[in-house]
């Protein structure tokens, strides 16, 4: 089964890429060559660039075939217009795919492909970290923040002698810092990535690699997203048969002292002895299915911070300004490259899904 | 001077169903609050009005107008967007469900051409069709504001439509393991209804209503984005004044950028916060539009969900 998956991938990479090779280079506009004429070059006396070796030799073809002017003249057009493209610097932006260019787009595809990584693996964590975290904190049934706020700035006004005490003010100020921070925390989560870049753009270097990854991560509501997918999981897992069983067992029901932020956010998530263990190995199943999705999304989500940030150097300006100059045979380069790796990961996901179905079906 | 007694009992009764209503109202106000989809609903359009009123009194009349058009634009965008994306998923999941059962062959080249959409990047599916529209504009073929948003939500639908597609087989899956599938096959009611009718209307409406809500997020998200690269990236290429107004345009302006950018200056001069309500509005409202619908949109979609137990 998994080797019919990959098959599959491999099979749709390589006509895809072939495909968009293809009409790259149909599309690609046809690059000035220079005019050669075999006659021509055997007079090695002739310096085409001087009017007056041009003027001599319009002379001569006239004296030769004096019934043919049209073609003595077409010939020099074609010379001047020869000389014209080589004395003219080349038309902004215009360039075309040459092995260098090719080697360039490549160093620009692995770059891409290092910051895709490193985003696709932090958020990976994130997801699964901030779906826990808000699991736990709705298990606690904890009242919310602001209720919190309120009932504490009650008993304050209410009492006299409390509130003459700054140390009885800290509650209320400390609740409503991080009830702002939250709240600040969540906007970033949904702002798209150049609201936030242009909103720090004065004051931080917004064109480094490490900014990029940042922005990758925090912005675009990738992880609100998929952080509230994987709490679906949890939620719909919490509610099956087998945690009740797991209940009966003995095992852990205690969401308040025995979940701790520290072990929460932790690289690899383990809950001995407590339900929730199950919970969140079968909820991760899940999640692994939803991660191409979560990666297409996150490509979408690092072109647009390249594209729309202008990060010069990177794959995906490269490619906006080549789609800008019509350079359509770099255009379907830079694309099969990017095609090339959605498919990987798809490739990769499928690849970890079969591995955790082993580990499951061995079991 | 003493009211005649009839007047006395017809303003008692006056106030008795002025009473009733009034109760009546709050238990619906309640019942309705009772939800959050709701609330965030009633934010949103609140936070929405909030900003309508301070835009009319301190921004320029051009730039509210500007701003006003660019919303409406986005959300029209966004609804059709959303609405064309659940009929394409609709036509493709029967597609794929019937030429699965009829034509191996079929269903192979199906399921390739809806692969091949998942696998290209939303974002770059969507620049490349709208060059092509550029294209189009540029050569006079499409001069109606209406058509060229019409198409920015086709464009859209046609790179968002493969995750309602999923939902729709999945739910048809689900369903076609339970008894009554077979039953009413026996029963002579046609595949075809089961499936479009009984599965995915009368069994998956809710779900399908609640992917529908969060498809317009992406939808709004996806558009100001591509507007916002196509207006600060190929800027040379396509003219804007070509282009209906929308938040991710209206944001890539000039004006707007730098009133975004008077954010970062305020964050080392906290004393210039209340400027940035005043003098730099038009980004600010842009920005604030933007974030806080798709905070809104996914915060009802969440809600949705959680009142239905989806």
């Amino acid at each position: 089964m998994i080797r019919q998956r990959l098959k599959e991938h491999l099979i749709s990479a390589v006509i895809v890429c072939s495909l968009l090779l293809l009409i790259g280079i149909r599309l690609a506009e046809p690059r000035p060559g220079p005019v050669t004429n075999k006659t021509l070059d055997k007079l090695d006396f002739l310096r085409t660039d001087d009017p007056l070796d041009r003027a001599l030799l319009r002379e001569t073809l006239q004296q030769f075939y004096p019934q043919q002017s049209q073609k003595a003249d077409s010939l020099l057009d074609a010379l001047n217009e020869y000389h014209r493209q080589t004395m003219l610097p080349p038309a902004r932006g215009k360039s075309y795919l040459s092995f260098s260019k090719f080697f360039e787009l490549l160093g620009m595809l692995l770059k891409f492909t290092l910051i895709y990584a490193i985003v696709l693996a932090l958020t990976t964590w994130g997801v699964q970290t901030l779906a826990v975290w808000r699991f736990v904190h709705e298990q606690q049934n904890r009242p919310p923040n602001w209720w919190r706020i309120y009932v504490a700035l009650r008993k304050l006004v209410r009492n006299t002698v409390e509130r003459k005490k700054i140390h009885a003010w800290l509650v209320p100020i400390k609740l409503t810092v991080v009830s702002l921070g939250r709240a600040l925390f969540t906007l970033m989560l949904f702002s798209p990535a150049y609201v936030i870049a242009y909103s720090i753009k004065t004051r931080f270097d917004t064109n480094s690699i490490l900014f990029m990854i940042l922005l990758g991560v925090v912005s675009n509501g990738l992880l609100a997203t998929y952080a509230y997918k994987f709490y679906t999981f949890l939620q719909t897992e919490s509610r099956k048969g087998y945690v009740q069983t797991a209940i009966v067992k003995n095992l852990s029901t205690d969401y308040r002292h025995s979940m701790p932020l520290s072990r929460i956010i932790k690289l690899r998530k383990i809950f001995p002895g407590h339900v929730f263990q199950h919970i969140f190995i079968n909820a991760r199943h899940q999640y692994f299915a939803t991660l191409k999705e979560q990666a297409a999304f996150l490509i979408t989500g690092l072109v647009i911070i390249e594209m729309a940030l202008n990060i010069q150097g990177h794959l995906c300006y490269e490619l906006l300004q080549n789609l800008l100059y019509k350079n359509f045979d770099i255009v379907f380069t830079i694309l099969a490259g990017i095609f090339l790796l959605v498919k990987s990961t798809e490739a990769g996901v499928d690849w970890l899904i079969h591995r955790e179905e082993l580990k499951y079906d061995s079991a | 001077m003493i009211q005649p007694e009839s007047a006395v009992s017809n303003r008692r009764d006056l106030q008795e169903k002025l009473s009733v209503l009034r109760r009546h109202i709050l238990k619906k106000a309640d019942e309705f609050l009772l939800h959050k989809d709701n609330r965030w609903l009633l934010i949103w359009i609140s936070g929405l009005f909030i900003l309508w009123i301070w835009d009319l009194i301190f921004l320029n009349r051009p730039a509210f107008i500007a701003v006003q058009s660019a919303f409406f634009n986005t959300l029209f965008v966004a609804l059709l967007g959303s609405v064309l994306a659940l009929a394409f998923a609709w036509l493709t999941t029967n597609a794929l469900y019937f030429s699965s059962r009829r034509s191996q062959h079929l269903y192979a080249g199906l399921r390739f051409v809806t692969d091949l959409i998942r696998s290209v990047p939303q974002i770059i599916g969507i620049l490349l069709l709208y060059v092509l529209l550029t294209g189009m504009i540029q050569k006079d073929m499409i001069t109606a504001s209406a058509t060229i948003l019409i198409l920015m939500a086709l464009i859209i639908a046609v790179f968002v439509f493969p995750e309602t597609t999923d939902l729709m087989l999945e739910r048809i899956e689900h369903f076609r393991r339970r008894d009554f599938f077979n039953a009413m096959l026996v029963c002579g009611i046609s595949e075809w209804r089961i499936v479009n009718y009984e599965i995915l209307w009368k069994n998956s409406r809710i779900h399908l209503f609640n992917k529908l809500i969060a498809v317009i997020g992406m939808t709004v998200f996806l558009q100001s984005s591509i507007d916002f690269i196509v207006s600060v990236g190929l800027s040379t290429e396509i003219s804007t004044l070509n282009f209906p107004n929308t938040l991710g345009s209206l944001l890539a302006k000039i004006d707007s950028k730098q009133d975004i950018l008077a954010i970062g200056h305020t964050l080392l001069n906290p004393g210039y916060v209340s400027k940035l309500f005043f003098n730099h509005l038009q980004g600010i409202s842009v920005a604030f539009l933007i974030v806080f619908s798709l905070l809104c949109i996914y915060r009802i979609a969440d809600g949705f969900a959680r009142r239905h137990r989806i």
